[in-house]
């Protein structure tokens, strides 16, 4: 076991609504090396994609906490990137794949044409080096999973989390880059 | 090819109806006083074109009518983005706004009148009045119609609040504000010739009025072709505005899914 980067430290979450309080996780916890591929499997509605908005710091738990090499997550976390199930939706339809890819990078100067030229890396990677320029809604529900890839990977976060039932990764072309511990 | 033949006949059928309209007034079928032959009336137009009267109240009117649909636009878009954002705000100015929007817009001239006078001022604030319930409950709408998986990639990705709500929230709202901007413009132009109907001494609405009360009828339909071709102009704008801005929406609607 290789030292531990993601640490969830006995997480539970309970909501409040119209039925009464609901919990959704109990005393989860378990630790992420570098490297390691974790799966969380579980049926529908038993709270995997809660678990890892709390992991990506975007909800807090009722208990327990999430340590980002031994720093506790308290607000959305960069470094812990995640790729939803709905990728469709987390792609902005007025830009094209490869300005998605760079959103929220303001890629600017020397620096930004070298995060172009990742991007556009990236891309090629993924099998969309012709598909650069078209718009999410031009392409296939396959392709829009590896764009929403790309972005996430683009920086080059730590831990790397996929809402996804079937992610692309196994495809030969798709292969996670290294930048993801 | 359809669609193209009717559209010429539609134009046709204007033609023929002011021809109509002309053969009834000149053969006296139609009382000449209250309905001036055609000609008149584009000739008084052309007069009114030339001597600058026209140009003249309508740079009034629409600078009053574009001061007041601004103003809305800021202020509607703007509290309907946070409104659309957060619930607690949404609480706050409900009650307020089902109060306020049903009332017809010119029922607060009188009290307009009373505080800001008869001067431009008091016909900006209506315009604007009126012009921001459409704006605000659309932008209200959009936003809250924003995908939350987007927001949340967003906050994933550590964009802050104001960066957020400028790169993802408002644009992904754009469609249906515009749906707001656009009901808006037709408001504006409204309340810009009620306003100087009911008070002052220039613009288009005044020289309307005017016309009519002096009997000069020819000048009073010529301004009302001008009106009309003035709202025809600002849609035909707002509709190229909207091809521009909204290119990836209309596209997006018409791209059948892979």
């Amino acid at each position: 076991m290789t030292t531990s980067i993601l640490g969830v430290h006995g997480v539970g979450m309970t909501f409040d609504g119209a039925g009464g309080r609901h919990t959704a996780l109990e005393d989860i916890s378990f630790d992420i090396g570098a490297r390691d591929l974790v799966a969380i499997v579980g049926e529908s509605g038993c709270g995997k994609t809660t678990l890892l908005r709390i992991m990506a710091g975007l909800q807090r738990p009722t208990t327990g906490d999430v340590r980002l090499a031994g720093v506790p997550i308290v607000r959305p976390e960069p470094q812990v990137c995640l790729v939803f199930q709905h990728y469709a939706a987390t792609l902005l339809p007025w830009r094209n794949a490869l300005d998605n890819v760079l959103f929220g990078l303001r890629p600017r100067g020397a620096e930004g044409r070298q995060l172009r030229q990742s991007a556009l890396a990236l891309l090629d990677r993924m099998g969309l080096a012709a598909d650069a320029r078209r718009f999410p809604w031009e392409l296939s529900g396959g392709m829009q999973q590896r764009v929403a890839l790309a972005r996430a990977l683009i920086r080059r976060p730590r831990v790397l989390l996929s809402t996804s039932r079937s992610t692309p990764w196994t495809s030969a072309r798709a292969r996670p880059s290294r930048s993801c511990s | 090819m359809k669609g193209s033949g009717g559209r010429a006949l539609g134009y046709g059928l204007v033609l023929g109806l002011l021809l109509l309209w002309e053969a009834a007034s000149v053969t006296r079928l139609l009382n000449p006083f209250y309905f001036p032959p055609v000609h008149q009336v584009a000739r008084s137009l052309f007069d009114a074109a030339l001597d600058g009267r026209l140009a003249t109240a309508l740079l009034t009117s629409l600078g009053r009518g574009f001061a007041g649909f601004a103003a809305a636009a800021i202020l509607g878009v703007g509290l309907g983005a946070l409104a659309g954002r957060h619930l607690f705000v949404r609480r706050l100015i409900d009650p307020i706004v089902e109060l306020l929007r049903p009332l017809p817009s010119p029922a607060i001239i009188p009290v307009a009148i009373l505080l800001l006078g008869i001067d431009s001022s008091m016909k900006v604030f209506i315009i604007g009045w009126a012009c921001f319930f459409p704006i605000l409950l659309n932008t209200i709408d959009g936003v809250r119609s924003v995908p939350p998986a987007l927001v949340e990639t967003a906050r994933n990705f550590g964009l802050r609040y104001a960066e957020t709500l400028f790169t993802v929230v408002l644009p992904a709202a754009t469609p249906v504000i515009f749906t707001g901007l656009r009901i808006s413009l037709a408001v504006m132009l409204i309340l810009t010739v009620v306003t100087e109907m009911v008070a002052g001494s220039n613009g288009i609405g005044f020289l309307l009025l005017e016309a009519e009360r002096t009997f000069r009828i020819a000048d009073m339909y010529g301004f009302i072709v001008a009106l009309a071709l003035v709202g025809y102009g600002l849609n035909r704008v707002f509709l190229l505005v909207d091809r521009r801005v909204l290119a990836w929406h209309h596209a997006m609607h018409k791209v059948p899914t892979p």
